[in-house]
């Protein structure tokens, strides 16, 4: 088993003791079930939690659902993409519209399977953005699976977890700010549409420090890639973005579709200049290309005199933003079939 | 007072303009509210969604949506010489507090004002202008969904085809909604739009022009409005003329202004991404030489650890080697 947090391989326990947190005091209680009914102890087991025994000793301590190792392979989605380039949105929105059942009509059901985890993510990511706050970024430093769920699909059960790195991070060259990459069976890279009028840049950036770091850690004949270009809704009116957003969330699986929405992107970012974010597609195998819009919208300020501080006035609209997820379960057999076979391939 | 707003060109590009607001503008065929503003010292008028109206009727920034979509495209379509038929776009910020549209001040006044005192030859001229104008929106491939007397304005002898609040794109599925001036494929919401989905709302007010009264029975028109007209009524979508067919029975110049496939500026790009797919379906080719590989060291410095390890080791025996030689 390779721990999703630490990516350190070790072999997972096969002893009776769970550790179940107490919430009062936040810490984490190791308890024998080995005596419980068989009820009880599931009971507990699903509830509870084994600490990773990260042999490296070199990260913080950390623990796994107890269940973790229960079903299929765990898949582990990493989100890769420069500072201030959408992921957390981009991650939070996925998230929250795979638990509104936004899977369902591609066969897929999504729980919780780290509960604690789950209800801390819903709690500072969800909830504040269905308010239509502003979420702040993924603070500097932080390697932590931002969610792990359990989903089940046509082609089996497995636990997926999500990464959301800080972007400083990525870009810098210490190798224990890219361990996660390590653990990564499925990568999500993330480009935002940038505004001139913001970033101080006519054109697109020359180099993608995040995507070359992540492109050269990462096996692209094995890992199944998704360039996703976030903040969209800038583009909602200019063509060929504004063709795809319009369509709104699709129900069916069409690698055709797919395909066709990839070569827009792509003629997208080469026309804005944006070549090194295609890199990606040219290093792994199978990789598609989406438009997402997280928020669907910008944000603006809440006081004219106070540009800082921003919200969503009309609320929150995300779109599409399960395309990226669908497309890595196709190419990684959770969703199934002929056209889930063809996603992604040249 | 000028305001500074942050905005978004028909390209998409974000910009800071100074708009000074004027006055409430008002025509018939707009349910969005409209002011009269001033950027640069030039007149446009600002179609907005307030707070207030907003939450009276959310359904306001759908008209807004959709008068902004249209303008854009049209904006993209005709970026050099602007078509005068039609409303031109300049920015809009759909995400602000209230969400605007900017264009450029209309010309003329609203066509009820003026049909009633038309000559033949305003009338033809009338006639003609309002199917240029729809040309020219079939081009761009966009549907006006709601032409009618309300939506028309003449300027000495131009028509001026405003108010894009029910604009659909053909190709798309239509939206269902019930109105005098749409067609029935319109009013039921079936099939995909269709650039003659406007000539319906287009054949009517030509009728109304010439006849006034709508509900006198069709075959009691006169002979040139029904060879002009039936076409249209009397025909399911997909067997309605053509714009340019019944601008070549006006024999009016059915050309279009200098135009551009918004769409172009992506085709290098997508033959990239051909010749990068053909390039990754392609074998890989067997290496010609051994490649030159880097020593990998893992990223925690094991590696490293490994080498210093053996370099001790080696020390170590060939001092013990070295001692026992001198002994």
């Amino acid at each position: 088993m390779r721990c999703p947090v630490c990516a350190d391989e070790f072999v997972w326990p096969d002893d009776p003791y769970i550790s179940l947190h107490d919430e009062r005091n936040d810490r984490f209680e190791l308890v024998d079930v080995s005596s419980l009914s068989p009820t009880k102890r599931d009971n507990l087991v699903r509830k509870g939690y084994r600490q990773c025994p990260n042999p490296a000793g070199d990260t913080p301590e950390h623990y796994l659902p107890a269940t973790y190792a229960d079903h299929g392979d765990p898949l582990v989605i990493g989100l890769v993409g420069a500072p201030i380039s959408g992921k957390t949105h981009l991650l939070t929105a996925m998230i929250r519209q795979a638990y509104l059942n936004g899977l369902a009509t591609h066969g897929v059901t999504v729980t919780a399977l780290d509960v604690r985890r789950h209800k801390a993510f819903r709690e500072y990511f969800i909830l504040p953005f269905e308010r239509g706050d502003l979420l702040a970024g993924t603070g500097n430093g932080i390697v932590e699976a931002a969610d792990i769920l359990l989903v089940r699909g046509p082609g089996g059960q497995r636990p997926v977890t999500f990464f959301d790195v800080a972007g400083e991070d990525l870009e810098s060259t210490d190798p224990r700010a890219n361990r996660f990459l390590m653990a990564t069976n499925a990568v999500i890279f993330v480009h935002a549409s940038e505004d001139p009028l913001e970033t101080g840049r006519s054109s697109g950036r020359s180099e993608n420090a995040s995507f070359e770091q992540a492109v050269a850690q990462l096996p692209g004949d094995r890992l199944p890639a998704v360039i996703a270009v976030t903040k969209a809704d800038r583009l909602r009116y200019v063509p060929p973005a504004e063709r795809w957003l319009h369509r709104g969330d699709e129900t069916e699986l069409k690698a055709d579709r797919v395909r066709a929405e990839s070569r827009d992107v792509y003629a997208y970012l080469h026309q804005a200049g944006a070549l090194a974010s295609l890199r990606p597609f040219d290093e792994f195998a199978r990789c598609t290309l989406h438009f997402v819009s997280a928020s669907g919208g910008d944000a603006v300020p809440v006081d004219a005199a106070d540009p800082g501080k921003k919200h969503f006035p009309h609320g929150f609209h995300p779109t599409r933003v399960l395309e990226p997820l669908v497309s890595i379960l196709a190419m990684t057999g959770i969703i199934t079939g002929p056209e889930a076979d063809r996603v992604g391939r040249p | 007072m000028a305001e500074l707003v942050r905005c978004r060109y028909v390209t998409g590009v974000l910009a800071e303009i100074e708009v000074e607001e004027l006055n409430e503008f008002v025509t018939p065929g707009a349910a969005l509210e409209q002011r009269l503003v001033k950027v640069n010292g030039r007149l446009y008028l600002r179609k907005y969604v307030s707070r207030a109206a907003g939450r009276r009727n959310p359904r306001l920034y759908d008209l807004l949506r959709n008068e902004i979509r249209a303008g854009a495209r049209l904006g993209q379509v005709f970026p050099d010489r602007y078509p005068a038929e039609l409303p031109r776009l300049v920015a809009y910020n759909i995400d602000a507090e209230e969400p605007f549209a900017l264009l450029r001040e209309y010309a003329g006044s609203p066509a009820a004002e003026h049909v009633a005192r038309f000559d033949d030859v305003q009338r033809r001229r009338f006639e003609s202008g309002l199917l240029r104008a729809l040309h020219l929106t079939a081009q761009a491939g966009v549907v006006h969904g709601a032409v009618s007397m309300d939506s028309v304005r003449w300027d000495d002898g131009t028509v001026h085809l405003v108010d894009f609040e029910s604009s659909e794109r053909v190709g798309e599925p239509r939206r269902a909604c019930r109105s005098a001036v749409r067609s029935p494929e319109q009013t039921a919401g079936t099939g995909v739009v269709d650039e003659r989905d406007d000539l319906w709302g287009a054949a009517l007010l030509i009728r109304r022009l010439h006849i006034g009264d709508a509900r006198q029975e069709r075959g009691r028109d006169p002979q040139r409005l029904r060879e002009l007209l039936d076409p249209v009524f009397d025909n399911p979508v997909d067997r309605r003329p053509l714009v340019a067919d019944l601008l070549g029975r006006l024999h009016t110049d059915a050309h279009l202004p200098p135009h551009v496939d918004p769409e172009a500026q992506l085709a290098a790009g997508r033959a990239l991404f051909d010749r990068a797919c053909a390039r990754k379906r392609a074998p890989a080719a067997p290496p010609t030489r051994e490649p030159v590989r880097s020593p990998v060291v893992p990223a925690d410095g094991h590696g490293k650890r490994v080498f210093h390890y053996v370099a001790a080791a080696v020390l170590l025996c060939a001092l013990i080697i070295g001692a026992v030689v001198l002994i």
